[in-house]
């Protein structure tokens, strides 16, 4: 176990210096000038030849690729180039709202697509199967800016059941991210039911299953304790790599509903060229995937006991 | 399923409240776009510019009502005495003035402020390791200003040399600034090296404001989102990606609604017609008018609209995709009529162009480019693309400021069309007949530079491509975030590309000085444009004060850049801002961001309004779970059977 662990950490570094010197490379060959956000329409060529000296737009890439390495490990990314906000402090900040979305989001995406899953598995071929294959498949065609332009318009606007646009700190923050929530929800189950769907007919089909039910289990029992145990190793990695994601948000979601997360954060920043709080971003992004990949790994042993961590 | 109809059904039971626990009157503004700072130096976005000026006050401030604009005293007790030559402006500081209460003030009592804070205010402005985004409004206007900035970088220079790390405001008290002084506690002197006409101007930017040194040391790196001044609100709660929220400052000092009507001394031109239009029904009442403000930052359209329709906005500049619906014909939707909804429509003062690097090996042909503006249909921009809500632009200055001349257009048809016979023979004269780049015998190749991509930018990038075609001039399109189109411009990489300038004040020299040849790139010229006439216009016209003569001057400069086409000048937006019948006092302007303070709202009403607006629609909620349950008792039931 603790080899596996080491030896994929090991892994990981090679795949984390990667994606920095991938980072880096794209900011330098399509990153604009940065100077232009931080010193206005009308800047002096000195200022911004004194500035750009300051941000270190003429070290080396050598040099800089060193730095965003020590940034990384330090997790100090110094401050926003666009308005000079501590890139800690965005975090600090936006986090919160961010997973005020996408963690009731998640969750209830995933307990409803398993719960839906096995649902339509069981009545498989009925009209409620064919009705939610139809629905899911018609959910994965459609643009999520049209769940999102759609449900602020019908759900909050023309229905008025949830505010258009907002945020509050605390217990208050339900009625602000309920609507985000569902669309969320709605982005989500279809993929996951198509796919936990044909998880869980692969088991329904196996051996064991029947003898299950020769045993005169009942058909809970034989679904839930039998079937969904067996396919929970394709759900938790689909879950697991997922998780990463629940950090960075939902941009579209967080923009159009006033949802102060990171999500809007990161798409201002790629705008601006703000590069630390970029970099902050893609790292970050790195790490978890890395890390849920390697917790996934851990999960399957969790999951079958047949797997052993060598 | 069953979740997801209770969930429904619980939602529809209630009607949101998106500001929840307000109370009192406060005033709601959403903005299209995310502030940066409160900070006065680092101000340059409009934002940024709009959430600063309920706070800060300069020596100066802009009428709310009077246009053309004009400006008064506001720290200032009145206007300044200039000396002869013009070089000399003295300051009276009002008395009794104090800066909000604040825990960075001991006992957190604002205390009164003084001439040192202006030069504070001043030298802190200037200062290298401030950055500030607006120094070309005061460099090489204000005596010493270059010798200040210097002694402060030897200062950093020699602290960096010792290894050490320079204080945030090195060398702030121990170098001196020439050109703002304080005379005694209620005098400030400001010395200038020429005369500088848009002086005034600029003192009444937000920008300039004044705030207390102590409060910038006791939040140092906070300060920018705590700010302290003297003016009517005071900020309780900012998010730079969500709001900023404020109280009315109870020790504003007495500031009044004009009223011209009672008082001929107020007058200013065209009162009556703010009179009738009832902007000054609270005439003589003193401010703050309201218990607070609150300002949203909703990047995007369809809530923000969505928000005003409802009620949670009190006013408006619709979207560009709404304005069709708002006001059909040019006029307010039936709908918005009926709910009491005004409309003011204001040509910006600013200009939309395509800017030509007259550098360009190909472009500094003037033929072509007199070719392609003959080429560019304006009109059916202006119709198609902007929905009506915008003027041809026939000259860079833009109407209501001096300068504006429409009669002069000799690329511009009259009603904006394209010349395209025109065009061709201006290629032809270019040395491009029939669009053929005699070097290559095919069609000439020319870049357009778009900055962003959004739909509305790809529309308008399309357009010219289809444009150019027709005159047998090929375009690729580059699709580049702003900053790299900053880049490329000061670096001269781009022949042609499409840019806006609104003007910082309105005076024409503000837009002339991105075409006089010193400031061309990498500085603010990014059409590199360089021609002497122009240059030397431009310079006498700098030392005038407004005058007939000036004005002669900037119309004689708008025309050597109709001839020249370093500029082809396409368009003057009109913002129609939409109001709800209960906000009142609202001159919608985009150069004065005091005039917030101005309004009142009759808060009864809107929440009266709002409450009948918003009533929520249960039906459907019924409906999809009745149809949720069915589906799953018919499944259910069938297979048991």
């Amino acid at each position: 176990m603790t080899r596996f662990l080491l030896r994929r950490i090991a892994y990981a570094v090679p795949v984390l210096l990667g994606v920095a010197l991938i980072t880096l490379f794209l900011f330098h060959i399509a990153g604009g000038d940065p100077v232009a956000i931080k010193l206005g329409k009308n800047p002096d060529p000195a200022e911004v030849e004194a500035l750009r000296q300051e941000l270190g737009l003429y070290d080396s890439f050598a040099r800089q690729y060193v730095e965003f390495i020590r940034q990384t490990v330090t997790f100090d990314y110094g401050r926003s180039w666009a308005d000079d906000t501590p890139v800690r402090e965005i975090f600090r900040r936006g986090l919160f709202p961010t997973l005020s979305v996408s963690v009731p989001g998640f969750l209830i995406g995933v307990f409803l697509a398993i719960a839906v899953s096995l649902l339509v598995a069981v009545v498989r071929g009925s009209l409620l199967d064919r009705t939610v294959t139809a629905l899911a498949v018609a959910g994965i065609s459609i643009s999520s800016l049209v769940y999102i332009l759609l449900g602020q318009w019908l759900l909050a606007d023309q229905w008025k059941w949830f505010p258009v646009w907002g945020f509050s700190y605390g217990p208050g923050a339900v009625v602000f991210v309920a609507l985000p929530i569902l669309i969320w929800v709605a982005l989500s189950v279809g993929t996951d039911v198509r796919y936990f769907r044909t998880v869980i007919l692969e088991e329904i089909g196996q051996d064991y299953v029947r003898t299950a039910r020769a045993k005169g289990l009942s058909e809970t029992r034989v679904m839930v304790a039998h079937v969904l145990r067996n396919s929970l190793i394709p759900i938790v990695t689909r879950m697991t790599i997922a998780v990463p994601f629940l950090i960075t948000g939902s941009f579209l979601l967080e923009i159009f509903f006033g949802i102060p997360g990171l999500g809007s954060t990161l798409f201002t920043a790629i705008q601006n060229s703000d590069l630390p709080v970029v970099k902050a971003f893609t790292m970050v992004g790195a790490v978890l995937y890395v890390f849920f990949n390697i917790v996934a790994d851990l999960l399957y042993a969790v999951v079958d006991p047949r797997i052993r961590l060598e | 399923m069953s979740l997801i109809a209770v969930a429904l059904l619980a939602a529809s039971a209630c009607s949101p409240d998106p500001y929840p626990g307000e109370t009192g009157e406060v005033l709601h503004v959403g903005l299209r776009s995310p502030p940066r700072t409160f900070d006065p130096p680092l101000l340059g976005d409009q934002s940024s510019g709009k959430i600063a000026a309920p706070v800060f006050e300069g020596l100066l401030a802009y009428h709310p009502y009077a246009r053309p604009y004009q400006v008064q005293p506001a720290l200032a007790a009145a206007m300044p005495t200039v000396s002869e030559d013009g070089l000399t402006h003295t300051y009276t500081l009002r008395s009794g003035v104090t800066f909000h209460d604040n825990a960075c003030f001991p006992g957190g009592e604002g205390r009164k402020v003084v001439a040192s804070d202006v030069v504070y205010a001043f030298k802190r402005f200037a200062h290298p390791s401030v950055q500030t985004r607006n120094l070309w409004m005061i460099r090489e206007k204000f005596a010493g200003l270059t010798a200040y900035r210097d002694g402060i970088q030897e200062r950093i220079d020699a602290v960096r040399a010792r290894g050490e790390v320079a204080a945030p405001l090195e060398g702030l008290d121990e170098v001196p600034l020439s050109g703002v002084t304080a005379l005694d506690d209620r005098t400030v002197q400001i010395r200038l090296t020429e005369p500088y006409p848009q002086l005034s101007w600029v003192l009444a930017r937000p920008t300039t404001g004044i705030y207390p040194r102590e409060c910038v040391e006791f939040y140092g790196d906070q300060w920018r989102s705590n700010p302290v001044g003297t003016g009517p609100y005071i900020p309780t709660e900012y998010n730079p990606v969500y709001r900023a929220v404020y109280k009315a400052n109870p020790d504003y000092r007495d500031v009044r609604v004009p009223d011209p009507k009672g008082d001929p001394a107020q007058r200013y031109p065209d009162w009556e017609a703010d009179v009738a239009a009832g902007h000054l029904a609270h005439a003589g009442k003193r401010l703050p008018l309201l218990d607070g403000m609150e300002i949203r930052f909703i990047l995007e359209d369809q809530p923000r609209w969505l928000y005003f329709a409802n009620g949670h906005l009190d006013f408006v500049n619709p979207p560009k995709d709404n304005v069709a619906d708002a006001l059909p014909l040019g006029e307010l939707s039936p709908t918005l009529l009926s709910r009491g909804v005004t409309v003011q429509r204001w040509t910006e003062l600013g200009t939309v162009y395509a800017c030509i690097n007259t550098e360009d090996p190909v472009m500094r042909n003037v033929d072509l480019r007199r070719a392609i503006a003959l080429a560019y249909d304006h009109r059916w921009t202006v119709d198609n693309l902007y929905s009506g809500q915008a003027l041809v632009a026939k000259s860079l200055i833009p109407p209501g400021v001096a300068g504006f001349d429409p009669t002069y257009h000799p690329y511009h048809a009259e009603d904006g069309t394209a010349q395209v016979e025109r065009a061709k023979e201006m290629l032809a004269q270019a040395g491009y007949p029939g669009g053929v780049d005699p070097e290559t015998g095919r069609a000439l190749h020319l870049t357009f530079q778009n900055s962003g991509s959004s739909a509305t930018n790809r529309m308008f990038a399309t357009r010219f491509v289809d444009e150019m075609r027709r005159i047998g001039i090929e375009v690729d399109v580059v699709v580049n975030t702003f900053p790299q189109l900053t880049q490329k411009m000061r670096n001269g990489q781009f022949s042609i590309t499409s840019l806006a300038w609104g003007l910082d004040y309105p005076d024409a020299q503000n837009i002339l000085q991105l075409l006089y040849g010193p400031n061309k790139a990498p500085g603010a010229g990014s059409a590199r444009f360089d021609d002497p006439a122009f240059n030397a216009l431009y310079e006498e016209a700098a030392v005038l004060p407004d005058s007939p003569e000036r004005t002669a001057l900037y119309e004689r400069m708008a025309h050597i850049v109709s001839d020249q086409v370093p500029w082809i000048t396409r368009a003057h937006r009109i913002r129609p801002n939409l109001s709800h019948k209960w906000l009142h006092g609202y001159k919608y302007t985009e150069v004065s961001n005091s005039n917030l303070s101005y309004v009142w709202i009759d808060d009864a009403l809107r929440d009266e309004q709002v409450a009948e607006w918003n009533r929520p629609t249960r039906w459907p909620a019924v409906l999809v779970a009745l149809f949720f349950a069915g589906l799953v008792a018919v499944s259910v039931f069938g297979r048991k059977r």
